[in-house]
């Protein structure tokens, strides 16, 4: 049971608390991350394999606590870890032979992604986003989920990513250049 | 002022709240090229923001990690206290081997410290038994306490009167 106060607390208090291995501070970690990992791993594997990367990711975290620095943000540090995993997860899945994203793993990631997007995407503009996103490099992809959804600043998209701050802008903008290339020639195009 | 550059018309458009200079602002409002492309940059991030909808995890997923979270911390708990105890163990030869070794090594030597150191201590000795006199309600323990502490110091003090190759009672005296 997370205690009230918890709920409450900024995030290097419950990060300190966390690195003492108090479980209710992890519990309330888990609660205020759990949408972004999930998310972050929803972009590589399945739903049952990311909610179990999800949790592997907070477990991870939870075990290996004296690694959490109080000072910095603790969600590009998770997601970090959930994007090791994952890709871990995936490149075992494919060693083994067992999944069909042996022969075009870029691919099926894209299709992924876009069902990750999920089939709520309504109206032209949306589909025109959801399409146009699935079609970027997995960098530039990742860039705009980690900003536009998730609302990360670039540093930490770069923390995460574990790329230059500046790889990141340079994904951001020729991403956004892209979408919105697709999106005024749509809306210039009459169907 | 010439229109925006690319670089400056993205920064503004990704952050919504975002103001433009006063001279910026007074180019937009003169400037239908920057002022569309601007409107442009930002009706992307609304879209990007609000379109792209958000996959949420399972509602059990906080429980199921708590779940996971104490089943971690119970299969970790024995290979915790093992290694504990292993550590205890190799602290304890690192101790023990070399002490016994040494012990055995200079056995001899130990014996002929602990005679000198006997003899120097006397001095020392004549002073706590005066001691232990004045304190008649504790007299037993002082003398053991006394015994012990004679006996540790004996052998350490023999080993550094023949370091140092002069008596060190003498030198007390003196």
């Amino acid at each position: 049971m997370i205690e009230p106060s918890l709920g409450t607390l900024d995030e290097r208090e419950l990060a300190r608390r966390a690195t003492l291995g108090q479980e209710a501070a992890f519990a309330e970690i888990v609660r205020r991350h759990q949408g972004p990992v999930y998310r972050f791993c929803l972009r590589y594997l399945s739903p049952a394999d990311a909610e179990d990367s999800a949790q592997e990711t907070f477990v991870r975290a939870f075990t290996h606590r004296h690694r959490i620095d109080p000072d910095r943000p603790l969600l590009p540090w998770l997601l970090t870890v959930a994007r090791h995993l994952s890709i871990d997860r995936l490149r075992r899945r494919e060693s083994s032979g067992a999944n069909d994203l042996i022969d075009d793993p870029d691919a099926h990631a894209d299709t992924r992604a876009g069902d990750a997007l999920g089939s709520a995407m309504t109206g032209q503009r949306a589909e025109i986003l959801r399409q146009g996103l699935a079609s970027l490099p997995e960098g530039q992809r990742e860039a705009v989920m980690l900003f536009h959804v998730e609302g990360l600043a670039y540093k930490d998209i770069a923390t995460t990513l574990e790329v230059p701050v500046g790889t990141v802008m340079t994904w951001l903008h020729r991403a956004r250049a892209r979408l919105k290339k697709l999106v005024e020639s749509a809306e210039k195009t009459p169907e | 002022m010439s229109h925006l550059g690319d670089e400056r018309l993205i920064e503004l458009g990704l952050d919504l709240t975002a103001v433009p200079s006063a001279v910026e602002g007074a180019h937009l409002a003169d400037c239908p090229t920057c002022s569309r492309a601007l409107a442009t940059e930002r009706a992307l991030t609304r879209s990007l923001a609000i379109e792209l909808p958000r996959a949420e995890p399972p509602r059990d997923f906080v429980a199921a990690t708590s779940a996971r979270f104490a089943a971690t911390r119970r299969a970790l708990e024995p290979r915790r206290t093992l290694a504990r105890l292993a550590l205890a163990l190799v602290a304890s030869l690192v101790v023990a081997v070399p002490s016994v070794w040494v012990i055995a090594l200079h056995a001899g030597d130990m014996t002929r410290h602990f005679a000198i150191g006997a003899k120097e201590i006397t001095v020392l000795a004549s002073a706590a038994s005066v001691v232990a006199d004045k304190i008649p309600l504790v007299p037993v323990l002082f003398a053991g306490l006394t015994a012990t502490l004679l006996l540790g110091a004996s052998i350490g003090l023999g080993q550094l009167a023949e370091a140092s190759r002069r008596p060190i009672a003498v030198a007390v005296r003196a």
